[in-house]
């Protein structure tokens, strides 16, 4: 009787265990985004819509395990950091259709970000990423709607168990730099941007 | 059995990991309409000094217990330093962080606490009395406060994270209030 009980309790934990998605922050740290004088005299606009920064999304971990965050949510004020240090009036829209705000904005270029992300670890016994890659994929558009640049990015980030252990998400958070950091460079590179 | 045993240790070692000993909280997530708003209003440039610790009976500045696992603030290990470390971002942020301006924003906190005691729901609460002086004299002198409300669980694997994620967002909340009181940015105009 007594291993029956047993049996069916490690099969609840199991099953319990087996449904974990383990919520993650992934938050860059503004501190590795210096804020500068911008380069570029020029008001600039970025769209995340409301659907996107409540969207949850849910990738690998170890041990058969998931993680679960905010991509476009954790992202945001990484990213209007980034394009402050270019652009001389940076502002977030949460859509890219509204004439009155972007006519407002008085933005010469309005950026249009997708957030992707993948993670997984080589751990079978811990659950949080030791690899993390986001990718940011955008497209830019003048005031009038007409497509003048497009191109993307890719940071990754890893974490070992000694330094994870304080830090569940720090891969996440290392990738989230790492595309930023990636991203700013090549929007100060581009011509078309200037 | 024995394979049970051992698959059962394994799962026991990995919910410690998971959900037990100390862990940081996630770093301040500023708030784009907290930066933006703060941009707009006309506010001139300050700087943050310090915010002293005066918190209730239970409260620590050093951790928050969450169930088996304590967190502890990324910023110099001090929640206080934490709320200093948000305001400076939302600032920079905004373009109106000097560190030479004559202006200071300080204060002492007062709670600071978050709870995944309930299995339904947890909960977090800030208040602080927040002061800014220009060239020493005051010129805001105000308790301020957030509350936030979250989904706890059962499960420490679910509930101590939650909790733990859930900190920024009250700190972003505490920011939010005191940019969002006309006082506060007359203050620092």
């Amino acid at each position: 009787m007594s291993r029956a009980i047993r049996i069916a309790a490690a099969v609840a934990l199991l099953a319990l265990l087996g449904a974990c998605a383990h919520p993650i922050s992934i938050t860059p740290d503004l501190a590795s985004i210096p804020p500068s004088q911008p380069s570029v005299q020029k008001n600039a606009v970025f769209v995340i819509a409301a659907e996107d920064r409540d969207r949850e999304v849910t990738t690998g971990g170890g041990g058969g395990d998931q993680v679960r965050y905010f991509p476009y949510r954790e992202i945001e004020s990484g990213m209007f950091q980034t394009l402050s240090s270019i652009y001389a009036k940076v502002t977030l829209l949460r859509t890219a259709t509204d004439k009155l705000l972007l006519d407002a904005s008085k933005a010469s270029y309005v950026f249009l970000p997708t957030v992707a992300t993948e993670s997984s670890s080589k751990s079978l016994v811990t659950w949080p990423p030791t690899d993390f890659s986001v990718t940011i994929t955008y497209k830019v558009q003048d005031p009038a709607g007409k497509v003048v640049y497009d191109n993307s990015v890719q940071g990754k980030g890893q974490a070992t168990f000694d330094e994870f252990k304080r830090e569940r998400g720090l891969a996440g958070r290392l990738a989230m730099q790492d595309a930023l950091k990636k991203f700013k460079a090549q929007v100060e590179a581009a011509t078309e941007l200037k | 059995m024995i394979r049970l045993a051992i698959r059962f240790a394994l799962i026991a070692l990995a919910l410690i990991v998971a959900s037990g000993c100390t862990a940081l909280a996630p770093n301040y997530n500023s708030s784009v309409e907290n930066m933006q708003k703060l941009r707009d209003s006309g506010a001139a440039p300050a700087r943050v000094g310090t915010f002293e610790p005066k918190l209730v009976s239970g409260q620590s500045n050093d951790y928050i217990s969450l169930r088996a696992s304590n967190m502890v603030s990324p910023y110099s290990g001090k929640f206080t330093t934490y709320i200093e470390e948000a305001l400076k971002a939302d600032l920079a942020a905004a373009r109106l962080l000097d560190e030479k301006s004559n202006v200071v924003i300080g204060g002492t906190v007062t709670k600071n606490d978050v709870s995944v005691a309930s299995f339904s729901e947890g909960t977090g609460e800030i208040e602080a009395k927040v002061t800014v002086t220009r060239d020493g004299q005051v010129r805001y002198d105000k308790v301020k406060s957030a509350k936030i409300t979250f989904e706890s669980s059962f499960v420490g694997g679910i509930a101590i994270p939650n909790g733990r994620n859930a900190y920024p967002r009250l700190v972003q909340n505490f920011v939010a209030a005191l940019f969002a009181d006309p006082d506060f940015i007359a203050a620092l105009k």
